[in-house]
């Protein structure tokens, strides 16, 4: 047996054999590879053609649901979001079936090359701010809470996918603050922090925050200049 | 080479401020110096281990300097050319301040298996790519 089947019968045995997916699932998809693993769990999936897809799955008590993250994505259209293809609850767990989306995070494009050239990081910045603004001109505006470079996909041809609307929500005039504070504490914008209502500001300060990380590889903010 | 407690007692002292001080003393020392050490355990010179690693020697220099931390895959490519087992692995991608190998998610599960297969560098590639999964050098070429 060669090494990758053995590796292969190794990991399905010890990984993909815990996830038991529901019938109408196993029907269509085959388990690939878990992606990410935590209270909520990220695999790759296939289906019977070998067009491959994601499935974020967790249990139904958790404090945000991903039925929620569908039907938003279900009423949103752009290029740069993930469609989503299915959703399920079964046996105490939500089921959220969505497109893949080819390239390699923001995170580790930087793991690998190190901090980006500023061409670089204004090409990913122009593009995410195309899906953002997209998202901020909703009736009532989407905001996406955690723009960060994890959940942020470079395509082959260098366009921004955003691919975790976990945390969005949508704009509430009449509401002093968020109902349930999320996002992620380094790229987050104060007011996420419980002080009031997230708005488009936020997800541009977060935007702010990445394009500081894609050049230095870090979240410390250079030193205010004197004058 | 570690500064003596009073050398440092010295420096905070000094017109250096304790920011700039804990600036030049942080984590990259540390990586460096692990790397270092494992370079020379393994019986190899700077030069050797950028050749093994695929690191190109103005980085490469700039790592073991401390100047720089070096990337993820840089450290797993290093931990594969020196035929690191697993727990050292894990403790140099601490030190470098990345996520350690993670068993479930398969990218990491296929490098831990070639760590414990004692496989080289290349065959750890090429079974990363028959799976398929990212390269080690995904982002750099």
């Amino acid at each position: 047996m060669g090494k990758r089947e053995e590796f292969l019968r190794t990991y399905e045995a010890q990984v993909l054999d815990d996830l038991v997916l529901p019938p109408p699932l196993e029907q269509q998809y085959s388990l690939q590879s878990c992606l990410k693993d935590g209270e909520r769990q990220v695999y790759l999936l296939r289906d019977h053609a070998g067009k491959p897809a994601v499935l974020k799955t967790q249990l139904t008590e958790e404090e945000t649901s991903l039925r929620q993250e569908y039907d938003l994505l279900h009423r949103l259209r752009h290029p740069q979001l993930p469609r989503p293809l299915a959703y399920l609850e079964w046996e105490g767990r939500e089921y959220l079936v969505r497109d893949y989306v080819e390239g390699i995070s923001l995170a580790e494009q930087v793991e690998a090359q190190g901090p980006l050239t500023p061409s670089q990081v204004r090409e990913i910045s122009l593009s995410l701010c195309q899906v953002l603004n997209y998202l901020h001109r909703q009736n009532p505006p989407v905001i996406c809470r955690d723009v960060k470079p994890q959940n942020v996909i470079l395509d082959p041809p260098g366009r921004c996918h955003v691919i975790d609307l976990g945390a969005a929500r949508r704009y509430r005039a009449e509401q002093r603050e968020d109902t349930v504070l999320l996002g992620t504490r380094a790229t987050a914008a104060p007011e996420q922090f419980g002080y009031q209502q997230t708005d488009q500001r936020s997800d541009v300060y977060s935007l702010g925050m990445l394009m500081c990380y894609l050049l230095s590889a870090n979240y410390d903010l250079p030193p205010k200049r004197p004058g | 080479m570690l500064e003596t407690t009073s050398k440092l007692f010295h420096r905070l002292r000094g017109r250096e401020s304790g920011r700039e001080l804990l600036r030049g003393t942080g984590r990259a020392p540390s990586c460096a110096q692990m790397l270092l050490e494992q370079i020379k355990e393994a019986g190899m010179s700077a030069a050797e281990w950028m050749a093994a690693a695929d690191v190109s020697k103005s980085y490469g220099y700039q790592i073991l300097r401390g100047e720089r931390v070096p990337g993820r895959d840089i450290l797993l490519r290093t931990a594969l050319s020196l035929h690191l087992p697993l727990e050292e692995t894990q403790r140099l991608l601490t030190m470098g301040e990345c996520g350690v190998l993670y068993p479930r998610v398969r990218r990491d599960a296929a490098i831990i298996f070639a760590l414990n297969q004692n496989m080289t560098l290349l065959e750890t590639e090429e079974l990363l790519t028959s799976l398929p999964e990212r390269s080690l050098y995904a982002g750099e070429r």
